[in-house]
């Protein structure tokens, strides 16, 4: 390790463990490396449809560790979500000689991966798959990947196989480092909540809705805490006062409660491929200006 | 003084379907998916409708709602420390008055409202909370209960049922249950110590016409009111998120959770089962009882028991239609 400190974070959702990796790391570093060491999270409590961050300070013996706050630049950002990737700040601060993992299955390479370095290392790991199939956890699976990716870090015990790993190239197109995080998790958008796209939320299921079972009575409207269900008005001297026209999951956190709720199996639990969402998606408030 | 400037009739809604479609709680939020207190904060707010002001001591309906300068509230909101919701509320409270009466100002008195989770009204809040009680300032406090210290990551608060696992009370040899402590009472506390206060109501999340009711009664009273109500928060209870509702409503079914009104001295019960399912039902579907031994869980049904039988038992109103 040189002089510098190496800075490394970690870009989750609440949930997936991106703040007990953290801490793992840093107190490995510690203990197994006799490095000094910090893991600071962004904010304290791991919460479902939160985004969160991690920081993790790794420094030589001699050199003492004083930032608490986030990292504004990085060596290695570790992406717990791939749905992340779709906002800048995840990747904000990345050094032009740095790493980024993100986890994904086989030939998930998102669009957004242009905006990096031209001479980052780019790193793909199924974790999702691998942690199902080996009954364990994909954050303890990123985690391996990234010691595996940093050989000061293979003796913390937690590297795993790097083939587990594939190493993308020339996806990058931006000179030098990326500039450093502007705003905590995203943009920041004074004002409304309305902005915010809570996709990452879900953890692979979503409500389906079916409108010809419908009957429009509006249980599932009252049992969702995220308002992500759009209605218009009934047809005139029709049935219904109001119908139900489907679902807005930019808003939708998948908690499944409306499927639960349903008296008519109009919302049915499915699996969310990519792509699902957004082609079935109705705007709640379609003239909200990106 | 120019008094009476309270004139609004917030009217009861009858059916779901008569429930206004209008919302002041947007979405966007980042509180857990299936977040109870999320759902209850949309209930109120579209009960409440456009004339209020919420004031917001810290918790998770703060902290999850109004992160990176953003917020769901489409009316005023305000932050407040979580020790002095009430204080803030009191304030805000007189000072309408006074702008009122000096004819600064025109219109509808507003609906000042405190959302302030478990710890905010009963514990570190409490004193300030009291105070606005014990005045008689015109707001409704709102205790919105989630049983935890949910934000901070789910520690022991007063409301924490007998048995809880939370990060402060912890299971283990030496303490097996968790938890050992029975909870504060908040809507008791509220009635038996503040003389100003005419009307207390708890209300669940399993019941949303109820609670928009309650709401609505609780605003159109000139004077301090109080709701406590009930919000399963999975993360912190460690249940499927799909099953907030279903929680909720198994805690009013075993008798762990009940709901009634004080209405100026009067209690009004609803929703109160003629038989009580046993509280292991209740205890089942959540993480934070999973250590309990079947000793612990008969101490737990024994305190039920006894809730459920003791005074006030008045006034028993016919049970309204479950929506
Ligand atoms: C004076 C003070 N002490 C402690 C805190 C830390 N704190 C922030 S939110 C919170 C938990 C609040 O619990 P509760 O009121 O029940 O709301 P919940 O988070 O459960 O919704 C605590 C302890 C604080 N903000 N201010
Ligand atoms: S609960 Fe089911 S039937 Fe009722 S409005 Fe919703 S989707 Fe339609
Ligand atoms: S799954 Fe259903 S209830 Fe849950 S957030 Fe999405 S639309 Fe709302
Ligand atoms: S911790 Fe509980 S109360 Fe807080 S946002 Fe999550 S579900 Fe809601
Ligand atoms: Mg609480």
């Amino acid at each position: 390790m040189d002089s510098r400190s190496l800075e490394i974070r970690f870009e989750s959702v609440g949930g997936l463990g991106a703040h007990a990796a953290a801490e793992a790391l840093a107190s490995a570093a510690v203990l197994k490396l006799g490095l000094n060491g910090s893991a600071f999270p962004s904010c304290v409590p791991e919460r479902k449809g939160a985004c969160v961050r991690s920081c993790v300070r790794l420094a030589p013996p001699g050199q003492a560790l004083r930032g608490s706050g986030e990292l504004q630049a990085a060596d290695a950002i570790v992406v717990f979500h791939v749905g992340l990737l779709r906002d800048p700040a995840t990747f904000a601060g990345l050094r032009k000689d740095g790493t980024l993992i993100y986890a994904a299955p086989a030939k998930s390479v998102p669009d957004e991966l242009a905006a990096l370095p031209a001479t980052a290392r780019v790193i793909r790991v199924d974790a999702y798959g691998i942690a199902a199939k080996q009954k364990c956890e994909a954050s303890g699976v990123l985690l391996g990947a990234l010691c595996a990716a940093f050989p000061l870090l293979r003796e913390t015990g937690f590297a795993r196989d790097a083939k587990e790993c594939e190493e993308l190239s020339g996806l990058g197109e931006h000179e030098g480092d990326l500039p450093p995080v502007s705003e905590p998790n995203g943009e920041p958008r004074l004002g409304s909540s309305i902005w915010n796209d809570l996709s990452v939320a879900r953890s692979g299921s979503l409500p389906s809705f079916n409108r010809e079972r419908c009957i429009h009575c509006a249980m599932c409207e009252i049992v969702c805490p995220d308002l992500c269900l759009v209605w218009e008005e009934g047809e005139k001297g029709g049935r219904f006062q109001r119908e139900l026209t489907g679902v807005d999951y930019r808003y939708c956190k998948g908690c499944l409660r409306c499927v639960e709720t349903c008296p008519a199996s109009a919302m049915l639990k499915k699996a969310e491929t990519p792509g699902l969402a957004e082609r079935f998606a109705v705007p709640l408030f379609p003239d909200l200006v990106e | 003084m120019a008094a009476a400037i309270k004139t609004q009739n917030l009217a009861p809604v009858k059916l779901i379907r008569n429930v206004p479609k209008e919302e002041y709680y947007l979405p966007g939020h980042r509180t857990c998916a299936g977040c109870g207190p999320a759902l209850q904060y949309k209930l109120v707010a579209k009960a409440a409708g456009p004339n209020t002001i919420f004031l917001g001591p810290t918790g998770c309906m703060y902290v999850a709602n109004a992160s990176y300068l953003c917020t769901p509230y489409a009316v005023p909101w305000m932050h407040t420390q979580i020790t002095n919701g009430g204080a803030v509320a009191s304030g805000i409270e007189a000072a309408y008055k006074v702008l009122l009466r000096k004819g600064k100002r025109e219109g509808e008195f507003p609906n000042i409202i405190v959302m302030a989770g478990d710890g905010g009204s009963v514990d570190i809040g409490l004193q300030a909370m009291s105070a606005m009680m014990y005045r008689g300032h015109d707001a409704l406090f709102i205790c919105y209960d989630n049983e935890a210290y949910a934000n901070t990551g789910i520690q022991t608060s007063p409301t924490t049922p007998y048995g809880g696992n939370t990060t402060f009370t912890p299971p283990g040899s030496a303490i097996p249950e968790g938890k050992t402590l029975f909870p504060k009472d908040p809507p008791q506390l509220v009635i038996g110590a503040h003389p100003a206060v005419k009307y207390v109501a708890t209300a669940s999340i399993a019941y949303p016409v109820d609670l928009i009711n309650k709401v609505r009664k609780a605003l159109n009273v000139v004077g301090p009111t109080f709701l406590h109500i009930h919000c399963p928060c999975p993360k912190g209870w460690g249940f499927d998120e799909a099953k907030t509702v279903e929680v909720a409503r198994l805690a009013i079914e075993t008798g762990m959770w009940n709901m009634y009104e004080w209405d100026n001295g009067e209690y009004r019960y609803q929703f109160k089962p003629k038989k009580y399912k046993p509280v292991r039902e209740y205890l089942k579907l959540q993480n934070r009882f999973a250590h309990l031994s079947d000793a612990h869980i008969a101490k737990l049904q024994a305190f039920v028991d006894a809730k459920v039988k003791a005074k006030p038992v008045p006034v028993e109103a016919a049970v309204p239609k479950a929506n």
